[in-house]
């Protein structure tokens, strides 16, 4: 089948500036060699991407019947937009109970030697080398009435804490698989700074506390806000963590675009959805962008691509 | 500058999307005329099915199968609309071959497939059973050493009878006809379904009330002692029996239904998906899966107690005698109202 070579062929006829002007400019070539590069992923993205997205628009708005009436139906069904919210907070309280446990562990690993600084980058990551399912069921099992969690609360005098089928349950969960995505961007930014910053600081008269306050946290902030930013987007579209841990009563969007999609056949309908949380994703993503100025989204790329463990 | 790159790559998205249309038509039809795509639930039961229905109809006739799985009603309606269909049988909720009869399922027309021969209220244009279930209320008897559940009315009476009720995250799972038996409603005035009092009723236990997300999370809250109570479907209830959870069916109350295998509209061999159809509903077949699996025959002329169940499968098979009350779900009041039920039940769930 042709299949698997026809890119690259078809990639080295894409590059006619080589043949265009006789001796071509410098930039014309790097502009040429940079789209050559580009072109692979331009074409994934347009196919796999780009285009369903457009697919799922349109429908959205035509199926089954032409007009915004799969829009107005999320906010007046009663729950879509009250399951929204629910999904919202989530996130959000995932996203600063992430930031509270990944800035130190993130700074330790700035301190710590090679060798420390690779166990605790291997700790953060176990989460994604297990699988999804066999993750949620281990939480399910620790988290269940009378399982290790509740043993281990009983011990300090909190007795029947209920975690399974709770929200804070899902939290929990969410936090421990979402935390490389916190501490890596955290990381990359925290050893790119000099602390002998902090010693000048230190040198002109701020106390230790201030010097930190003042200069290191300024300069970490990019970490922060790409990590947040990532977790946050990450956050709202959880499936299988609320569909195992938690409970209907406390369902998170993605269930409810299942619902629409698997039991529903409403495929308009949960393309409305899905597009109504793109927006809503964008928006906080811009919001993020514009808090930490621009440029703080790149630190995440230092993180490994994928989603990991939905 | 930039149009001069436009054209060279839409052309190559083009040549790329057209080369793996062609890639995967290639695959689909090659062989297509003694081989049909079969698309099940996965895991054991279709290794059962493989076994019990698929090797006799191979041996008989050549047919080989390609299994798939999840057999997923939103995958039909995508492959019909794209004009695509490769299952040939899927084995999946009746409700949407009733709900989109001849728009995303075949009629079924071949005359072997007789309806005469199936129990009555459970065929349909585009279904006929292929097997006989129940959806079992079980409790764990080790949580109720004294007083012990007998009606279904103690289902919902989480005074008397404490724990969390594991029921399926899916309306049509016999408890809104249970609610509404535990509530009074006479067995045969439950159709047409009064979905509100249903639900007014699930409110009074809403909190002990824990909705399973799979088969395997049922098996394992019981196995763990998580839930007292339990209604899930018949061969589920035997798995989690076997698995060690100390189940005892309650036989006040009972809702059945029937296992389907449907024909995705546009399948590619819908005649021998057919006949292969006709021949698993033989009593040949319909036995040897019974056994297998714990299910009833769906075939009125199979001579249950002719099939040799064990110990386990007897005690929680709803079709022996004994029973209680039985009563078939209203398959044209579900096909009629499933999104109606389905909008207002995630409604009532979600908050």
């Amino acid at each position: 089948m042709p299949a698997p070579t026809a890119p690259p062929e078809t990639a080295g006829a894409a590059v006619p500036a080589g043949r265009a002007p006789a001796r071509p400019r410098p930039a014309a070539r790097r502009r040429a060699a940079a789209l050559f590069l580009l072109l692979p992923a331009l074409v994934a993205l347009g196919v796999f991407f780009v285009l369903p997205l457009l697919d799922i628009v349109m429908r959205s708005f035509t199926d089954p019947e032409p007009g915004a009436g799969n829009y107005l139906s999320l906010f007046t069904d009663g729950y879509t937009l009250r399951v929204l919210g629910r999904t919202l907070l989530v996130a959000l309280i995932v996203t600063v109970a992430g930031v509270l446990l990944a800035y130190p562990y993130a700074y330790m690993m700035t301190l710590a030697s090679p060798t420390t600084r690779a166990v605790m980058v291997t700790v953060v990551l176990v989460p994604f080398w297990t699988s999804m399912l066999a993750r949620n069921f281990a939480w399910m099992v620790l988290m269940q009435d009378g399982g290790v969690v509740q043993g281990l609360l009983s011990l300090v005098g909190l007795n029947g804490v209920r975690l399974l089928g709770t929200t804070t349950g899902v939290a929990v969960s969410m936090i421990q698989v979402l935390l490389p995505f916190m501490v890596l961007p955290m990381y990359s930014v925290m050893q790119q700074i000099d602390r002998r910053l902090l010693l000048a600081g230190q040198s002109l008269g701020a106390s230790r506390l201030s010097s930190f306050r003042k200069v290191y946290l300024p300069l970490s902030l990019p970490g922060i806000v790409s990590g947040a930013s990532l977790v946050f987007v990450l956050a709202l579209g959880f499936y299988v963590t609320p569909a195992l841990l938690g409970s209907p009563q406390g369902a998170l969007i993605a269930q409810v675009i299942a619902v629409r999609t698997r039991e529903l056949l409403d495929f308009g309908g949960a393309g409305a959805l899905g597009v109504f949380i793109l927006v809503v994703t964008l928006i906080s993503l811009g919001v993020s962008r514009r808090l930490a100025g621009s440029g703080a989204a790149s630190g995440a790329a230092h993180v490994m691509a994928g989603g990991g463990g939905r | 500058m930039r149009h001069r790159y436009l054209r060279p790559l839409l052309a190559t998205a083009t040549l790329v999307a057209a080369t793996a249309a062609c890639g995967s038509g290639a695959d689909s039809t090659a062989g297509a005329s003694k081989s049909l795509t079969w698309a099940s639930t996965g895991g054991q039961f279709q290794e059962d099915e493989k076994k019990a229905l698929q090797e006799p109809f191979t041996a008989k006739t050549g047919t080989t199968f390609a299994n798939v799985s999840p057999a997923d009603a939103s995958q039909v309606k995508a492959m019909v609309a794209a004009g695509r269909t490769t299952w040939d049988l899927a084995n999946m909720s009746w409700i949407y071959a009733g709900a989109y009869c001849g728009q995303q399922y075949e009629k079924l027309d071949d005359p072997a497939l007789d309806r005469g021969k199936f129990p009555p209220g459970t065929t349909h244009d585009c279904f006929v059973p292929t097997y006989r279930y129940a959806n079992v209320f079980s409790y764990n008897a080790d949580l109720f050493k004294g007083e012990q559940p007998t009606k279904i009315a103690d289902f919902f009476d989480v005074k008397r009878f404490p724990g969390k009720r594991i029921v399926q995250d899916y309306p049509k799972s016999g408890l809104l006809e249970a609610a509404l038996v535990a509530d009074g409603v006479a067995p045969d005035q439950v159709y047409p379904l009064d979905l509100e009092r249903a639900l007014r009723k699930l409110d009074t236990i809403k909190s002990s009330l824990v909705f399973a997300p799979s088969y395997g999370a049922v098996q394992q809250m019981m196995v763990d002692r998580q839930g007292s109570m339990v209604l899930t479907v018949t061969a589920r209830t035997i798995v989690t029996s076997q698995s060690g959870a100390n189940l005892k069916p309650v036989w006040d109350f009972t809702t059945t239904d029937i296992g389907a295998l449907v024909i995705p509209k546009g399948s590619p061999n819908k005649a021998l998906a057919q006949k292969a159809l006709a021949f698993i509903t033989e009593p040949a077949q319909a036995e040897a899966y019974a056994k297998l699996t714990g299910t009833a025959p769906a075939r009125a002329d199979v001579d249950i107690d002719k099939i040799g169940y064990s110990d386990v499968q007897k005690t929680f098979n709803a079709f022996l005698p004994d029973r209680g009350t039985l009563l078939e779900q209203d398959k044209p009041w579900w096909i009629k109202n499933t999104d109606m039920v389905t909008k207002r039940w995630t409604s009532w769930k979600v908050s």
